[in-house]
């Protein structure tokens, strides 16, 4: 298990040769104020601080506003609202970086955890029960030693339509 | 696709616009040996690569078409048949080209009717293929040419295949657009980072830095200069075609023109130039169809028979104009001003102080024809608020001039790119925006404003604008007004309106970029933009921003309606008063009988009505609206219509006032027209046939105050006029009043 220091602004595209290989799926950690969700490293492109957020008048909450992203422009996209959460004291720190449909986003969240290389037999489907709003957003879970981690599906976080 | 197919199409379609307006020039000069030779190579080019794709079809047409054309250069007499299967020749290669682009593949097919139609007037059994005007001189038999043609065609093709190398002059290399985009968008990044740096060193002061700095700051503006140039294309990539559609014009009009082209070297950004070209070319129709007189008419008016059409393209001030001119008869200023009139989009009153320049305004509102007859090419209305509304698009503008008799010109004026423009940086709630220079005409202090009807109106000179506040509209934090917040001043095809922010932060250039699909629906925004300081701005759309205040941008509904109501009173004299806290309001003195001064005693209360006596009468008395607190003393404005009469009860009357009833801005209030500049105050004109109908609500049933009202109502339908007296210069009268 490695650890990524949630100050530097690191390129995990590297990170993700060393996943895969031996049956294992490499995931970093996000928190959502104390919840803690996965995220796959070959899908995301950057983790980065964010700076300054442009907010965009008249649009759902969920979008935060846009980041100058080293002269790209980056929609940024709440975490928090996104997946139901009440919004919280302090403005998100940390952004990870996606790219869809030669769009660029970045889910914001309030720090960054552990990366976690993931066997195969981890996994575990989604209970039924879960909140159906919130599940919507959910891939998969992973059981690990810290318990149970829900894998986020950037696909359809980032999919407003 | 295929690059080489790719490669081959665009090739084509240059080579066919080359054709036809070569073919034009030839027609129209039939000793111009130097367009045939050019239209024989440029069709032998098409031929050769066609074989070569093994594209048989188009091969075949190319072919019969060469040997036309050989015919032609051996000195067979020119006609007009053989131009027209020449074009039509071009047309099916076109035709055959769009295939080939949708499915990499020749559509199946034969195209026998056009190559037959070549062979058989090759033959001389075809005097005249289509219907069309008397050719100048029979064609006489050019049989004889036509197998001596074919082998020439053969023995010419060394020299024919020679040619083209050497006229590419210039060396070209042929880039996507893609390519050439994407350098712009590096370009843009290295310009904004290079403003970031310039930023940082002016902060921080490094004198080491400051050479390589400048030297880099030079280089990286030449380089944004190289690239925009990479994107610019002459104009004759649109001008070329414009011959051929002449060309048509003059048959379906049976209508001649000597069509004149200039600057087709000015050169323009390539999106744009793609951008005007149906504009421009609705703007050559509206000459040759409406502009240019008949040649009977011409010659009568000492006009030489064939009209001229002009179009050139220069550059001015940092934009490229193009001028579209005729010399026919000019636009009918009076018939513009009738229809303008009838159709209710003006009062003949208003109409009559419009300049000639004022009235052509109007044929660029949509539905605005004064055709009698509507034709093929023109005359139904649709097409100039279309031109208008697609030049404005890319940030140009459309105006004309015209004179009676001697032809009209039509004048766009286009920025020289998309990608770069000068903005206004405003900031609304502390949060900064883009405003494009190009829709705004300048920015005031908010001196002016005044909330009328709720809505906020800026008085600046002699007019009433309408304006917003930004963050309002933005749904922004509400910001804490100071005292020098400004207004700034925007038109959106003719209409002003203005936006109330806290500053304007300067003037800076901009690179334009689209915001993601997420945001399509925001109307409000055009796009954002990265400034010097590496901050994210919104650049804001002028035209969302105007329909978004309800301004009425691409109909006329709203100004027909404006007319319509405008049209009820014709007064002069004005009565202006003030009834609540609002606005102060105004009434046409020829609508009021009287005026009376009435004591708190003097109203009484009966049947949920309140009552005046007037003249041993009960008359109704309705408060105006917006007046608050309980109906008590103060002026009754005692009215009659429709034969009755009722009053209105005002606090005070201000002022007489002879000023033209101009309704600037139309309410949403029943009770009120709209609101008007009076000297310099934003006032609203009352509508007392909204009065009238509350005073009577079954107005035609049995009138509330029985038969003898209206008998006495009657009697007083010549109304004594006003007690007033005109008060020299101010215009202002006192009025007498009752006790």
């Amino acid at each position: 298990m490695s650890h990524v220091c949630p100050h530097n602004v690191s390129n995990v595209t590297g990170a993700a040769a060393s996943g895969g290989a031996d049956g294992k799926k490499t995931f970093f950690t996000v928190y959502v104020g104390e919840d803690i969700y996965g995220l796959d490293v070959t899908e995301a492109q950057a983790i980065f601080r964010v700076g300054a957020i442009t907010p965009i008048p008249l649009m759902k909450k969920e979008i935060a506003g846009l980041i100058n992203l080293r002269g790209r422009v980056v929609v940024a996209v709440r975490l928090r609202q996104r997946l139901g959460a009440a919004p919280g004291n302090a403005p998100e720190s940390i952004a990870i970086g996606f790219e869809r449909a030669g769009e660029r986003f970045a889910l914001l969240a309030d720090r960054v955890g552990d990366v976690l290389a993931l066997p195969d037999s981890a996994r575990t489907a989604l209970p039924p029960h879960f909140d159906a709003a919130q599940s919507r957003y959910m891939r998969e879970l992973y059981k690990c030693c810290v318990g149970l981690i829900p894998i986020l599906d950037v696909e359809r976080l980032l999919d407003f339509e | 696709m295929d690059e080489l197919l790719s490669e081959f199409l665009s090739e084509t379609a240059e080579h066919i616009v080359g054709v036809e307006s070569y073919l034009v020039l030839f027609e129209q000069n039939p000793a111009d040996a130097n367009a045939l030779t050019h239209i024989f190579r440029l069709l032998h080019t098409i031929k050769g690569t066609c074989g070569f794709l093994g594209l048989e079809r188009l091969r075949s047409i190319a072919h019969a078409a060469e040997t036309l054309i050989d015919t032609l250069r051996n000195g067979a007499p020119p006609a007009l048949p053989a131009v027209s299967l020449l074009l039509q020749a071009m047309d099916r290669i076109k035709q055959l080209l769009a295939g080939v682009a949708e499915h990499e593949q020749e559509p199946a097919g034969d195209d026998l009717d056009i190559t037959g139609k070549i062979e058989a007037y090759l033959r001389g059994e075809l005097a005249s293929p289509i219907p069309l005007p008397p050719m100048p001189e029979p064609a006489a038999s050019p049989k004889c040419c036509s197998g001596r043609a074919m082998q020439d065609a053969e023995s010419l093709m060394p020299e024919a295949e020679a040619t083209p190398a050497k006229e590419k002059a210039p060396d070209t290399i042929r880039i996507s657009l893609a390519t050439i985009q994407r350098i712009m968008d590096l370009v843009s990044e290295l310009v904004l980072t290079r403003n970031q740096i310039v930023e940082l060193s002016r902060q921080h002061s490094i004198p080491q830095v400051k050479a390589p700095l400048e030297r880099l700051s030079t280089v990286t503006s030449d380089l944004q200069d190289a690239v925009m140039q990479a994107r610019m294309q002459p104009m004759n990539r649109l001008f070329a075609s414009i011959p051929r559609l002449v060309r048509e014009l003059s048959i379906e009009l049976k209508k001649k023109f000597s069509l004149v082209v200039a600057g087709a070297d000015t050169e323009l950004d390539r999106q744009l130039i793609e951008a005007i070209r149906d504009p421009i070319a609705h703007l050559i129709r509206n000459c040759a169809d409406h502009g240019i007189e008949s040649p009977e008419d011409r010659v009568a008016a000492g006009k030489p028979e064939a009209g001229k059409i002009s179009i050139s393209a220069f550059y001015e001030s940092g934009q490229v104009h193009i001028e579209i001119a005729d010399d026919g008869r000019g636009l009918d200023a009076d018939g513009i001003r009738r229809t303008a009139v009838e159709r209710g989009l003006v009062s003949r009153e208003a109409m009559a102080n419009m300049t000639d320049d004022e009235a052509y305004r109007f044929i660029l509102l949509p539905g605005f024809s004064t055709a009698k007859a509507v034709t093929q090419i023109s005359g139904r209305g649709v097409g100039m608020d279309v031109v208008v509304s697609s030049v404005e698009a890319i940030g140009g503008a459309v105006s004309m001039q015209s004179s009676r008799g001697s032809g009209s010109k039509f004048v766009l004026q286009i920025p020289l790119t998309l990608a770069i423009a000068p903005a206004l940086i405003v900031k609304a709630s502390g949060q900064q925006f883009a405003v494009p220079q190009q829709a705004v005409i300048e920015a005031v202090s908010d001196g002016g404003l005044q909330k009328v009807q709720n809505a906020l109106v800026l008085k600046l000179r002699d007019e009433i604008i309408p304006v917003v506040e930004l963050a309002t509209v933005l749904q922004l934090q509400p910001p804490s007004r100071s005292a020098d917040n400004l207004v700034v001043i925007m038109s959106v095809r003719g209409k002003k309106f203005g936006i109330l922010v806290d500053d304007v932060a300067g003037i800076q250039e901009i690179v334009v970029q689209p915001l993601g699909r997420l945001f399509s629906n925001l109307k409000l925004f055009s796009g954002n933009t990265i400034l010097g300081d590496g901050s994210i701005v919104l650049i804001l759309d002028p035209t969302g921003l105007a329909e978004g205040m309800g301004l009425e941008l691409t109909s006329g509904a709203a100004n027909a309606q404006e007319g319509e109501r405008c049209k009820v009173s014709h007064a002069s004299n004005l009565v202006l008063f003030k009834a609540g806290s609002g606005a102060p309001k105004v009434l046409p003195q020829s609508s009021i009988l009287r005026i009376v001064r009435a004591g708190a005693n003097a109203l009484c209360q009966a049947d949920g009505l309140h009552l005046y006596r007037y003249q041993d009468r009960l008359i109704p008395v309705l408060p105006i609206e917006g007046r608050e607190g309980k109906m008590d003393a103060g002026f009754v404005f005692i009215i009659t219509g429709h034969d009755r009469t009722f009053g209105l009860l005002a606090e005070e009357v201000l002022d007489i006032v002879e000023a033209a009833v101009e309704i600037q801005l139309s309410s949403n209030s029943n009770s009120i027209i709209g609101t008007m500049d009076l000297q310099g105050r934003a006032v609203e004109l009352i509508d007392t046939e909204h009065y009238y109908e509350l005073a009577y609500p079954a107005a035609l049933g049995i009138p509330r105050q029985g038969r003898a009202l209206s008998e006495r109502s009657h009697q007083l339908s010549a109304p004594k006029p006003i007690a007033a007296t005109l008060n020299g210069e101010s215009q202002s009268t006192s009025v007498n009043v009752q006790q």
